[in-house]
């Protein structure tokens, strides 16, 4: 538009000046496989050539120089290393695949060295998410599939769906889809069928094990094409007139899939990445290339532009660094523009720029607005519904996660979404002796550097506890104690649960190493039976409290033990047994803290018995989740649910235990903090947390 | 564009700007330049229909006319973007440069009968031009054209009664008169040709008719359940929205007839046996291109099946 605007200059010519050009390399590391090449090329040289045009005659202009790499063949670690180390490198475009892009990510953030791509595992996000003491390095030009999964959901409720089931395979791509699919379902009102976690090797018995279960639609999640093929060719061969509708993620939407043969999957639908329809950009393109755009391929020239404005920022603002440009661009909010892809729209962004204003810039894609707070992706992304109709995709209609355009990125998105939150009525009388002591169990069920936040939560619960007055003949800690002195740990014998965290570890009295003990032993141990093996066990009777607490992994019905074995719900069922066996109970009144995915499958165990009660990160269908990532010890140190639980411990212990279920439910995002066997136990409002941490004095 | 009026406020203030003590330079202005503002109608683009044709066209003639550049808006829901177009109409142009608003849909005609209802107060009118699609004729200096898009239905209404003697129209804004015509058209068509007088059903009498599918959708399976005797015929004229009856009739593939409209549709379903189509993409390219190159412009144009820029195309 500035084009067509007369300057005020009586002598236009005094206006034009020579373009003082500064080049910027970056590195392109995308996948050319399947014909990708010339695609990525050709948008590249695009998005140059509208930067170029839209800096023509500014005095001061960033041209790319793209350094190709072929994502597909290339040792992605070794390159980013390479790359990282390099002084003339400004920054990474791609890769285009989340295991990929977590892997280069984590190199370049050494460097602070800006990675912009399209993956969009929510995993990712969580990593390399902005935090106090770490900008992030990464630019995520989608929503994480956090979205994308809420979108297929919605195309269920859409559908009519009652029942829905989801099948993924537990990699960094679909365990986004398997961390959110139950809670979001729950959040919409349908009722969770089943959630498979397929092996490739197993995929066909999977998929036909869920066809066989009664539900409306399927959720289909495939890493590959050839697993989207495997799913319809199962579903095809399947012979069930009431068979579930199935809908598949954007892995489907891809040519060796819509080419598996046979008709095979003709009227298959799903969901993909788009452009912003609004932008323009599919019809610029098709008259440009003559061929439809394919997936994220709006996303990706938003990279280079989005790239080539921030370089254009550093330089006419002297910003120290290529991602501290990338922030200030995205961060504009002073005035909408035209989508940045065509060079008037561009020349106008920059020329606000120049003056000083914060444009919100758009893209293809959308919205280039990043949440202010973690600076990791875009809080817009379109998704198309599309259908194979007559040997086609076909692109049926276009969907945003929500129509008011979102204001947090994905993750805090949800939080603020939760509403399923269970009742808790102030009422009930219920008769207890007079309390006399307390006792503690303390168990990190897991092992291994990777779930250090399991370890690291126990101790900081321990440690609360002994705050809080606790002695260690009262409490048991039981840990297989093989992060402190970790070949990965940087500090020797040191534990945190935050990066600025006291160290957990120091004083800690470990009773057990998880390796010397086995699930029934929990059982012996809560129902005090000592034993030459076991000489510290939990001596309660009935008018001493107990609190559990378990950290780890789990799964339907089971708490994992290390990987091996479990602590399973015949565990739980043979403890409440033996513990309400005889004239008197064991205890008192006992609360079970379960940090573990689908830990309310094990509450089941104890239904019906007096006086126990149990709160878990999740629900029976849902996975729990890990919270602070720590970039130098490349492992996450605390859990989302045991986070808040610590915080409440620390500084408001008399908190009652219905306050407590509020604030783990508000606080816990991604999966549905939740209560079982309130009836049996007491009035909520009344009873403390005190009660169960802080001794009778 | 979601905030016209703050992309407006800062107009003054970039030319301003660019005559401040520094010279810096703002605008490349050594080749001729032939700028095209568009404003597409609400919830417009991405309809793989009308809209999305017409800017097909129009990125056709940019490509073979390089010095032409597009820029184009779609507003959000009740955003008032007149005072936006208003406001570029004032500025001075330079000498080497060009304008054309184009304002793409028959709901701006009002917005171009008022800017351009006095012409005389906006500088370099002789390089300024307005151009209003699917409008008659007007007094004031805007280029319009129309689509008579009534005996294109009227010959669709005849096509689709040798398939069906009972048949709805599904509109997307009652309140559209091109649209209330073409339903007209396929009725008067269709009735001439034995069939029975057709149902007319709005989906809402605004724009936003336009973007509902899912109501669409249910329309098509209440109007099939009610004639589940035999296969019936829907024409939808409900732009975005027509996607509704087109999965309708992939999931249930003998129950309906139905119609393709602007553009030819007949991918999204095989009960699709015709389509309108309206070449807008043919008629924005060749303005553009006549534009660009000097030639005179005719004040209105009405195209009808003559002219070849709307015809009845059968399914292959």
């Amino acid at each position: 538009m500035l084009f067509a605007l007369a300057s005020c200059s009586d002598d236009d010519e005094s206006m034009r000046g020579q373009t003082q050009w500064k080049e910027y390399k970056i590195a392109v590391m995308l996948p050319y496989a399947d014909g990708m090449q010339e695609r990525w090329q050709r948008l590249a040289e695009w998005a140059c050539a509208t930067l170029e045009e839209a800096q023509a005659g500014k005095e001061i202009g960033v041209k790319l120089s793209l350094e190709w790499y072929d994502e597909s063949t290339v040792d992605i670690g070794q390159c980013a290393e390479t790359l990282a180390a390099r002084e003339d490198i400004a920054a990474l475009i791609g890769p285009f695949y989340s295991a990929d892009a977590d892997i280069a990510a984590r190199q370049l953030a050494t460097k602070q060295l800006p990675l912009l791509t399209a993956a969009s595992a929510s995993e990712l996000v969580r990593k390399y998410a902005d935090t106090p003491k770490r900008k992030s390095n990464l630019w995520a030009l989608t929503e994480t599939d956090i979205t994308q999964c809420e979108v297929m959901l919605s195309k269920a409720l859409m559908y009519g769906a009652k029942r829905v089931s989801l099948i993924a395979r537990p990699d960094i791509y679909g365990q986004t889809f398997i961390d959110w699919f139950a809670f979001q379902a729950c959040e919409m009102g349908l009722e969770v069928g089943s959630v498979v976690e397929y092996d490739p090797d197993w995929l066909e018995n999977d998929m036909e094990k869920l066809l066989r279960d009664k539900t409306d639609m399927i959720l289909c999640v495939p890493s590959s094409p050839d697993d989207a093929t495997t799913m319809a060719q199962v579903y095809r061969n399947y012979q069930d007139t009431g068979k579930p509708r199935l809908l598949f993620s954007d892995v489907a939407r891809n040519a060796k899939f819509l080419d598996a043969g046979n008709n095979l999957t003709e009227g298959m639908e799903g969901i993909s990445i788009a452009a912003d329809p609004e932008s323009g950009f599919k019809v610029a393109y098709e008259v440009r290339f003559g061929e439809e755009p394919t997936t994220c391929e709006a996303q990706m020239l938003d990279a280079f532009l989005l790239t080539g404005i921030a370089a254009y920022y550093k330089e006419i603002r002297g910003t120290e660094s290529l991602n501290d440009a990338l922030r200030e661009v995205v961060a504009g909010h002073d005035d909408d523009t035209s989508p940045v892809w065509t060079p008037t729209a561009l020349n106008l962004v920059l020329t606000y720029l120049d003056l000083g204003a914060s444009p919100n810039v758009r893209g293809a894609s959308g919205s280039l607005d990043f949440d202010a707070k973690v600076f990791t992706n875009v809080l817009y992304t379109t998704y198309a519904w599309w259908e194979i109709y007559e040997g086609k995709f076909i692109t049926l209609d276009y969907n945003t996660s929500d129509g008011s355009k979102r204001t947090d990125a994905s993750l805090a998105g949800w939080n603020w979404k939760k509403q399923q939150m269970q009742e808790v009525e102030d009422e009930g009388s219920f008769v207890y002796p007079e309390r006399k002591g307390n006792y503690a169990l303390v168990v990190a069920g897991s092992m291994g550097w990777a779930n250090y936040r399991h370890q690291a939560d126990a101790l900081c619960i321990y440690q609360l506890l002994k705050d809080a007055g606790y002695d260690d003949d009262h409490i048991v800690l039981v840990l297989a104690d093989d992060i402190a002195r970790n070949d990965k740990n940087p500090e020797q014998g040191v534990v945190r649960v935050r990066p600025d965290g006291d160290n957990v570890y120091a004083g800690a009295q470990i009773d057990y190493r998880l390796g010397d003990l086995e699930p029934d032993d929990i059982v012996e141990i809560l129902c005090g039976k000592k034993s030459g093996r076991l000489p510290q066990v939990i001596d309660a009777t009935e008018r001493d409290n107990i609190l559990v607490f378990w950290s780890g992994h789990g799964s339907q019905g089971s708490l994992s033990w290390g990987g091996y074995d479990g602590f399973y719900v015949r565990h739980m069922r043979q403890l409440m047994k033996q513990l309400n066996e005889g004239n008197s109970r064991r205890y008192r009144k006992m609360l079970w803290l379960v940090e573990a995915c689908y830990a309310g499958s094990i509450a089941e165990g104890g239904d019906g018995y007096p006086g126990v009660l149990y709160m878990t990160a999740s629900s029976a269908y849902e996975n729990s989740k890990a919270d602070i990532y720590s970039p130098t010890l490349h492992t996450y140190m605390s859990n989302r649910f045991t986070a808040t639980l610590e915080d409440e411990l620390a500084d408001n212990i008399t908190v009652s235990l219905r306050d407590l279920y509020y604030k783990l439910f508000r606080n816990t995002v991604g999966s549905h903090v939740t209560i079982y066997n309130q009836k049996n136990f007491d009035n909520l409002f009344r009873c403390t947390l005190e009660e169960f941490t802080t001794p009778v004095k | 564009m979601k905030n016209c009026m703050k992309y407006l406020l800062w107009l003054p203030f970039l030319l301003l700007a660019s005559c401040s003590d520094d010279d810096t330079p703002l605008v490349a202005d050594e080749a001729e330049r032939w700028e095209v503002m568009a404003l597409f109608p609400e919830s417009g683009l991405g309809d793989q229909g009308y809209n999305d044709n017409t800017l097909r066209g129009m990125e056709e003639a940019a490509k073979e006319r390089t010095d032409i550049s597009l820029t184009y808006f779609t507003p959000e829901e009740g955003e008032d973007v007149g005072e936006f177009f208003r406001a570029l109409l004032y500025y001075e142009l330079k000498e080497n440069s060009h304008l054309l608003l184009v304002l793409a849909g028959s709901e701006y005609r009002d917005l171009a009968r008022s800017l351009m209802a006095d012409t005389s107060r906006y500088p370099d009118m002789d390089r300024k031009r307005v151009l209003l699609f699917e409008s008659e004729a007007v007094e004031e200096p805007v280029y319009t054209f129309r689509i008579l898009f009534d005996r294109a239905s009227y010959q669709l209404g005849q096509l689709a009664a040798g398939r069906a003697a009972q048949a709805a129209v599904l509109l997307g804004n009652s309140a559209d008169p091109n649209i209330g015509k073409a339903a007209q058209g396929f009725a008067e068509g269709f009735k001439a040709a034995g069939g029975e007088e057709p149902e007319i059903h709005a989906l809402a009498d605004t724009p936003a008719g336009f973007a509902m599918p899912s109501e669409a959708y249910s329309y098509a399976a209440k109007w099939a359940d009610a004639h589940a005797d035999a296969r019936t015929f829907i024409y939808p004229l409900a732009g975005g929205s027509n996607q509704g009856v087109y999965r309708y009739t992939r999931e249930y593939a003998d129950r309906l007839w139905t119609a393709g409209v602007d553009v030819d549709q007949s991918r999204f379903s095989k009960a699709i046996i015709v389509s309108v189509v309206k070449h807008t993409d043919r008629i924005i390219k060749q303005f553009l291109m006549d534009w660009r190159d000097g030639k005179e412009l005719p004040k209105h144009t009405d195209y009808d099946v003559e002219s070849g820029m709307i015809e009845v195309v059968e399914s292959k």
